[in-house]
């Protein structure tokens, strides 16, 4: 199944290439012309694909990013002597910087703000453009030399051919981009900004590079527009590009590898055949884009894809995995201490979420924590996770203060975590959750993933494995394969455990993964609480509101109230507690 | 010194205009989280419109203000019916995309009908210059600002006061409260992208003698979001003060930098806003709900 | 007055209540317990519409009402308290009790009702200017509370109304809730603190994964170990 999949698509592709290296032989001088605008259109939007299909961040701005690549081009070939074929990537690189740059301000704002930011950039672009005559001409635009060759001008065949392999060679880079470390972090971070950082992704930085490479994109587009039309004005980058190529993207299918292909070529080719005025193709590009949003949210590749997609079949790959290997390399000691919370007090607005909570977990132990709705119990997770910072208190893992390190910082030094409303990553697969769990355990650089060099290949193999045995310890592994959000709600809770314990984890947090489990499931929970002890030896921090689970499993209970811990100490004693009592069923009104 | 009050005071004028249309995105934005980017082409129609029925159908100011305010409400609570409720539940980008796109439509339709031609919209006031206290001006830009002083107020009066502004503004608070105190979500949304697309019109109407009408006239509607991102994107009185600051701001900088950079200005300063201080000068944080 | 009869819903794939039955008798107070999770806020949140059921046989005064529109709901007599003391943040109290009354018509009727709200909640005619998310945890539920008031309805639901409030503020909203039931109004509530919210019901059900597990006279269910063991395990 998984062999017929993978050829049918290496098929079509492979397919696709052949007919665009052939039309130069088939095809008179316009059309030409129009395939490899196509073409150019495709790599654009493989630009947008990657910022806002794959890493979900909107940006109504990548003409403006093109305009910048194009114009790079254009002026270093005209005024500084410079060859096309140095003068393009110089383009496509001061694209990326200013996409890097426009990355900023997304870090700490919302879809809202960033489609207002990249709008008005894209915006700001044309305006300069238009207003600066010494160099570019203003709104009349200047004339690009045609590219060389040894001395020849290049003439429309070779340049097809050109386009053709620059695109090729990106798609490439793409497809080992989007398949490794970094296209998962894209990916969860469009999925769950806040399960992301808890897994170890770096949000900044990840966010800033789809930005860059999403704008790169559309540079090395624009020299190429360049080099293709031998003339480049304002005009041809303003507002109403931005959105063709997001309505490219989106018809094809945003987040889709093949999207940005299906979607650049229907959206040049179509108009043209229509042959209508500017103004008719712009209507049209509005309505195709409106139209897809309410009823084709997934374009045409996605429509595809839920139809016809076959499930690669993983379980053959595992048969080698010993599953009751036990973890040798973290032996706990239950003696010495992993966790120490000092005195953290946090609160919101003047409301005391927690007050003066000082706690210890040693090595291996599991301590449960309960109380009240609304006691502070996610939130003191949160605290120690790093998602929220509380106004005084200390916090160490294993002796090392972690208060000064970010979220994903300190999932990498050892901490790990579920979440008490589910947030896993549910577009993609079981698999690539886990795969994302691991981020922090996976060292390789980007430009490692791009090329696909030979230890980035052993390393990815090696966290595959893992994330499979992973799946086949919480009893996963045949839905390895499977989109996340289409597994049961037992199942998801389950895939929540299996993608926190990939980053090997020495203090494992639950927020109540028995919510919601009928009681079989709670049992089996239970068995693989216990068994993330003796097999990956952490400690297990725990909340829970089944009160035999926690009763069951747990070395020591603690008991929040109102913020405050009221009680700390073993299962029995704490049921005995009148404080504890009281707390849960209700001191009796004197009134 | 005569030079800067000057500045000051068409600075002032152009911000009442930004106030008009920016509310318009403010109250969309605070009871359906969307910016609509469509808001911009609401205005260009209100002043297209508005120069038909004056100067075509040869209707008196005072009824082709109004028609047109009208016809351009309706169309704005036909587009909420059948292009925005059905994405409701959608992502924000996706609803974001949705308004790019309709206001790509509005523009490119203009265009189809009209073609691209510039238009002039007649002044309503004289336009004969005179001075108070060394600043020059004329019956025109007064006339202007006081209508839209005017509109404002009666918009935030009518927020305040009656019984529909009130749910409007519950809806936009708190969603489930407001329905469970009986207030219709979905007739309040139509209201509201209504009242909004209205709002841009009459600003697009008012700002057409002083600019030129072009399918491409909308670009000046996004300074009303700007201007109400500069004063504080979730109150009413910041997104006004905002938009004031920022016509006096474009002012100075076309005075002191150059007409040219103006927008560049502007955009710029939003940028600047957005990394500083999102939450604008006036403005507070939106309330988190831990 | 109030019967829900095999209510089932779901959040997307997830079937979080099953087949939930229940009866609110007019003139009693009926209390919903739970752990987290079991369903309670759900339940609440079908019957007034807010989250749409797969099956909705939900009966108020004989007529059914499972495909009635959430903001007629309060037309009809019914109002809700939602949990987390659900104000409208940058409106003034007088502002919020006003909201309240969107759908009544008489302006002396209003004003009459504001008046029984200030009584009840005095602390709420001292800061009617206030804005209400400036007011504290306990004040902010006095307001939602007294919202749902003013639309005189004949049935309450309340959510957790005393959801991390000091125990002062708990004994006081408790009193409150006796106040309105002798006053006529029948009260369907949703409360974590167990002894107290029997203290004051007349019949309880207990809500286990979606599921009504226990029901009964609340002196019964006070003394009844299973409601320990719902919250606190076995022992």
């Amino acid at each position: 199944m998984k062999f017929k999949l993978a050829s049918a698509s290496i098929a079509l592709y492979a397919g696709f290439v052949l007919i665009a290296l052939a039309a130069p032989a088939v095809l008179p001088a316009y059309p030409l012309f129009v395939f490899s605008l196509a073409v150019v259109n495709i790599i654009a939007v493989l630009g947008v694909n990657v910022t806002m299909g794959y890493a979900g961040q909107i940006s109504l701005g990548h003409a403006g990013f093109a305009a910048i690549g194009a114009y790079t081009t254009a002026l270093l070939m005209a005024h500084g002597d410079w060859a096309f074929w140095t003068a393009l990537p110089a383009g496509g690189l001061l694209a990326g910087v200013f996409g890097y740059l426009l990355g900023l301000p997304a870090l700490r704002l919302g879809p809202l703000y960033v489609s207002m930011v990249t709008f008005g950039f894209g915006f700001v672009v044309v305006l300069i453009l238009q207003n600066w005559y010494e160099l570019a001409n203003g709104p009349n635009g200047m004339a690009v030399a045609p590219p060389q060759l040894f001395g020849n001008d290049l003439t429309p065949h070779q340049f097809h051919y050109f386009v053709v392999v620059v695109a090729v060679a990106l798609f490439v880079v793409t497809r080992n981009l989007i398949n490794s470390r970094v296209g998962r972090a894209f990916v969860a971070l469009r999925e769950s900004e806040v399960a992301a950082r808890a897994m170890g992704v770096n949000v900044a930085a990840t966010k800033t590079l789809a930005f860059g490479l999403g704008a790169a994109y559309a540079g090395i587009a624009g020299g190429l527009f360049a080099g293709l039309t031998q003339f480049i004005n304002p005009d041809s980058f303003v507002f109403g590009v931005s959105i063709s190529y997001v309505t490219m993207a989106i018809l094809g299918g945003s987040g889709f590898f093949a999207g940005p292909i299906v979607g650049g070529l229907t959206l040049t080719v179509l108009p043209e055949l229509l042959r209508g005025a500017a103004e008719y193709k712009e209507l049209l590009t509005g309505f195709v884009l409106l139209m897809l949003l309410i009823f084709l949210p997934r374009g045409l590749v996605g429509l595809l894809w839920d139809r016809f997609s076959v499930r690669p079949d993983v379980i053959r790959e595992v048969k080698s995995i010993k599953t009751d290997a036990i973890d040798k390399s973290v032996r706990p000691d239950s003696s010495r201490e992993l966790l120490r919370v000092t005195d953290v007090s946090l609160s919101f607005g003047g409301l005391a979420a927690l007050k003066n909570v000082s706690l210890e977990v040693n090595e291996g132990e599991i301590v449960s924590i309960i109380g009240p709705n609304g006691a502070g119990k996610t939130s003191l997770f949160n605290t120690i996770s790093g998602l929220y910072s509380p106004n005084k208190g200390a916090i160490e893992v294993a002796g090392q203060p972690v208060m000064g390190y970010r979220a994903h910082q300190r999932a990498r030094m050892g901490i790990s975590r579920t979440f008490q409303n589910l947030e896993l990553f549910q577009d993609m697969t079981a698999l690539d959750n886990v795969l994302v769990g691991a981020h922090g355990q996976i060292t390789n650089s980007p430009i490692e993933s791009a090329f696909r060099l030979p230890g980035e290949r052993r390393r990815e193999a090696e966290q595959r494995s893992r994330a499979l045995e992973l799946l086949e310890f919480v009893g996963l592994l045949h839905y390895a394969e499977e989109r996340a959000g289409s597994l049961s709600f037992g199942h998801q809770r389950l895939l929540e455990i299996a993608r926190a314990l990939a980053s090997r984890p020495k203090l494992l947090m639950l927020d109540e993964p028995a919510a919601g489990l009928n009681s079989t499931e709670v049992g089996a929970l239970a068995d693989i609480i216990r068994l993330v002890r003796t097999r990956y030896g952490a400690s297990v921090l725990l909340i829970a509101h089944t009160m035999n689970l926690v009763m069951a499993l747990s070395d020591r209970v603690i008991v929040l109230h109102h913020g405050v811990k009221i009680a700390d100490g073993t299962p029995a004693s704490i049921q005995k507690d009148a404080a504890v009592i009281d707390a849960y069923l209700g001191e009796v009104s004197n009134a | 010194m005569d030079l800067f009050w000057q500045i000051l005071v068409s600075g002032g004028m152009l911000g009442s205009l930004y106030a008009l249309v920016g509310l318009g995105f403010v109250l969309i934005y605070r009871s359906t989280r969307v910016v609509n980017f469509s808001q911009g082409e609401m205005l260009m129609l209100g002043a297209i419109l508005a120069l038909y029925f004056y100067q075509d159908l040869k209707l008196p100011y005072g009824l082709a203000f109004v028609g047109s305010c009208v016809t351009v409400g309706l169309l704005g609570a036909f587009l909420e019916r059948v292009a925005f409720r059905p994405l409701q539940r959608a992502p924000v980008i996706t609803l974001i995309l949705a308004t790019v796109a309709v206001g790509q439509m509005i523009r490119s339709a203009v265009r189809i009908v009209r073609g691209s031609e510039v238009s002039h919209f007649p002044p309503l006031f004289p336009t004969t210059p005179f001075t108070v206290g060394g600043v020059t001006l004329t019956a025109l830009t007064v006339g202007t600002v006081i209508l839209s002083i005017f509109l404002v107020g009666a918009l935030v009066l009518f927020i305040r006061y009656t019984r529909i502004g009130r749910g409007m503004e519950a809806a936009a608070q708190n969603r489930d409260a407001a329905t469970l105190s009986g207030v219709s979500i979905n007739q309040t949304f139509l209201l509201t992208w209504a009242v909004s697309s209205a709002l841009a019109a009459a600003a697009g109407i008012l700002i057409a003698p002083l600019i030129v009408i072009t399918p491409d006239m909308g670009i000046i509607g996004l300074k009303g979001f700007i201007g109400a991102i500069l004063g504080g994107f979730l109150t009413i009185p910041g997104a006004i003060a905002g938009c004031f600051l920022l016509g006096i701001i474009e002012n100075l900088a076309g005075y002191y930098i150059s007409g040219a950079m103006k927008d560049v200005v502007s955009f710029g300063l939003l940028l600047l806003i957005l990394i500083a201080c999102p939450q604008g000068l006036f403005g507070r944080q939106e309330a988190r709900r831990a | 007055m109030l019967e829900l009869n095999g209510v089932r819903s779901s959040y997307g794939r997830i079937q979080v209540l099953h087949d939930v039955s229940l009866s609110v008798p007019e003139g009693k107070i009926v209390c919903l317990l739970g752990a987290n999770g079991a369903g309670k806020t759900t339940t609440v949140r079908t019957i007034v519409g807010l989250h749409r059921s797969t099956k909705n046989d939900i009966k108020f005064l004989g007529k059914p009402i499972g495909a009635t529109a959430p903001h007629k709901i309060v037309t009809l007599g019914i109002a809700m308290v939602p949990e987390r003391r659900d104000v409208f943040p940058d409106m003034t109290v007088a502002d919020n009790l006003t909201m309240g009354a969107y759908s009544v018509k008489n302006r002396s009727q209003v004003r009459e009702d504001m008046e029984r709200v200030h009584n009840l909640f005095p602390v709420l005619a001292e800061r009617k200017s206030a804005y209400a998310g400036t007011l504290s945890g306990g004040q902010q539920q006095m307001v939602a509370i007294g919202r749902a008031l003013m639309s005189r309805p004949k049935l309450l639901l309340l959510d957790e109304p005393t959801l991390g409030l000091a125990p002062l503020l708990v004994r006081q909203i408790f009193e409150a809730l006796k106040r309105l039931h002798s006053e006529g109004i029948t009260i369907l509530l949703i409360d974590q603190n167990a002894r107290q919210a029997l203290a004051l019901a007349d019949y309880a059900y207990v809500l286990e994964n979606g599921r009504v597990v226990i029901e009964g006279d609340s002196g019964f269910l006070h003394s009844n170990p299973d409601v320990r063991r719902a919250y606190l395990g076995a022992i």
